[in-house]
């Protein structure tokens, strides 16, 4: 396992970031909940945020922080998808289908909710939300911070692969 | 990539963005409702709408090929479902249809390699050993095994002075040549291909028994050639050996289940028992498995011909000289011969 300083990897995969940052913006809008300030992407940690105000009902705020989890693996899996299918099933790519390919994975890629994220969350459900609730929402944070841990060992850049790559080809399966 | 919930400010009666102090009271933010509506807004800068459209439209471009390859992406998966369940024919009208979208594809045309040896399909081989060419694929396993099938083949490449006998072949009379073949593979005791083709000389000359014991040695030394299996369950079934030639023609289905040549071998095997009915349903198998094929036409205007349906076999005869390959030639002769009585078949 090699290691590549984050904020290279935060270069390198920025379309992933700048659509994270996005998900949370359009759920925010999804909810009316006051946008203050979004930095889509910036070369510092974290490498994007979303500054909004702290929605009304707890399950929107919770929305809000996994929004990227949703948006970004369908949006890395329907760029991915027109060039997977010739690029990787038989080797016929052109320049375009490698880019979609680039803009897939990396995009699927920080589908992931970050640390930060998961913060937000469970400080929304301390301060708002009683024990039952925070029972909840203590797996969806704990899966958060897992996913975290695990993209020491490239589980996000796996989670792209597999979208923009493993999806297609279980779509054919079915199809076929 | 993080949220963040913002605190209201310190002066509660302000609007925490403007700084007036119109906002409404029930709401648990301090921002006015003027603000409150700019702010939930989907305000998207500039840059990230320009980026969000080359995408869009990087996408869009690509995506108008999507329903072509997806097919493509759907037949190969079907060719590969088939070949793992030795349903070749199949395989090979699967992995035709993708070899069409994608003639470069290394790892279709193997298939498409593979496929076609198992179907003895020798137009089809000759376009897929052309179209894979010298490529190479990381899937060292699958150029393998069609590496393996093309050297089935070799039973049909006469080495060095064999193909100087075997391109002259039509200079001289059969029992000549059969001689000639015969003399080389004594001096050549070794030369497996020899022995082949002096085999598949004595067949058409009718010398079975001969043509058996020849053969008998190449099946020792390449047991599974197809090839040699299909010439032994036509010998034995020439040679009135019934349940051997289907035990040769039930090897070749072991290796291909839907092997055309095969399941007509088998057809003709039943028609000389006088298995008619079985011949029909043999015969009608080996035509829905490949409408096109000549063996298939030829057995089922065989059978078509023994139960005196003339017309029929007629009409299969006409569509072999019609879509026929020109290696179908042989097929269209026998059954002419067989058709208008030259030959008595059974």
């Amino acid at each position: 396992m090699f290691f590549i300083p984050g904020f290279i990897i935060s270069i390198l995969t920025c379309p992933g970031i700048i659509v994270h940052e996005f998900a949370h913006q359009l759920f925010c809008r999804l909810f009316k909940v006051p946008v203050f300030k979004v930095c889509y992407f910036r070369v510092g940690n974290p490498a994007g945020y979303v500054l909004h105000e702290t929605p009304k009902q707890n399950w929107q705020s919770l929305m809000i922080s996994i929004g990227p989890f949703f948006v970004n693996t369908i949006v890395g899996f329907l760029i991915a998808f027109p060039a997977s299918i010739p690029l990787v099933k038989f080797n016929q790519g052109d320049p375009a289908d490698y880019l979609l390919i680039y803009l897939g994975v990396s995009i699927a890629m920080h589908a992931f909710p970050s640390v930060g994220d998961a913060k937000s969350i469970w400080n929304h459900f301390e301060k708002h939300g009683n024990l039952f609730k925070r029972i909840l929402v203590a797996p969806i944070v704990g899966l958060i911070y897992l996913g975290a841990i695990g993209s020491f060992v490239w589980l996000d850049f796996a989670y792209g692969i597999g979208v923009a790559v493993g999806l297609p080809e279980l779509f054919i399966k079915l199809l076929a | 990539m993080d949220t963040h919930s913002a605190e209201p400010p310190k002066n509660p009666n302000a609007c925490m963005v403007c700084g007036k102090s119109d906002h409404p009271e029930d709401l648990t933010k301090r921002i006015c409702n003027d603000c409150r509506t700019n702010l939930t807004r989907l305000n998207i800068p500039k840059w990230v709408k320009a980026f969000a459209l080359g995408v869009v439209a990087l996408t869009l471009v690509d995506a108008v090929r999507v329903p072509r390859f997806l097919l493509a992406g759907i037949h190969y998966q079907r060719g590969e479902n088939a070949q793992d369940q030795n349903h070749y024919a199949t395989a090979e009208k699967e992995f035709k249809y993708v070899a069409d979208i994608f003639p470069g594809s290394i790892e279709n045309n193997a298939k498409l390699v593979i496929s076609s040896v198992h179907n003895m399909d020798f137009g089809e081989i000759d376009v897929a050993v052309k179209n894979a060419g010298r490529q190479t694929s990381d899937e060292e396993g699958l150029v393998e095994e069609a590496n393996s099938c093309l050297e089935m083949l070799d039973v049909y490449i006469p080495g060095k002075g064999l193909d100087s006998l075997v391109l002259n072949r039509f200079k001289y009379p059969d029992t000549v040549y059969c001689d000639s073949l015969n003399a080389f593979a004594l001096r050549n005791p070794g030369d497996n291909v020899a022995k082949y083709f002096l085999a598949d000389k004595l067949f058409d000359l009718e010398e079975y028994k001969k043509s058996d014991s020849v053969l008998q040695y190449c099946v020792k030394y390449t047991p599974k050639n197809i090839f040699i299996i299909q010439l032994m369950a036509a010998i034995k079934r020439e040679s009135k050996q019934y349940d051997s030639a289907i035990y040769f023609y039930n090897e070749m289905l072991d290796w291909n289940a839907e092997s055309v040549a095969a399941i007509s071998g088998k057809a003709r095997v039943e028609l000389k028992r006088h298995n008619d009915a079985i011949a029909l349903q043999l015969a009608q198998q080996a035509y829905l498995t490949d409408s096109s094929n000549a063996l298939s036409l030829e057995a089922l205007a065989m059978v078509y011909y023994y139960s005196n349906k003339q017309a029929q076999a007629n009409g299969l005869l006409t569509r072999i000289k019609q879509d026929g390959n020109p290696e179908d030639s042989v097929v269209y002769n026998r059954l002419d011969n067989i058709l208008t009585g030259k030959t008595i078949f059974r």
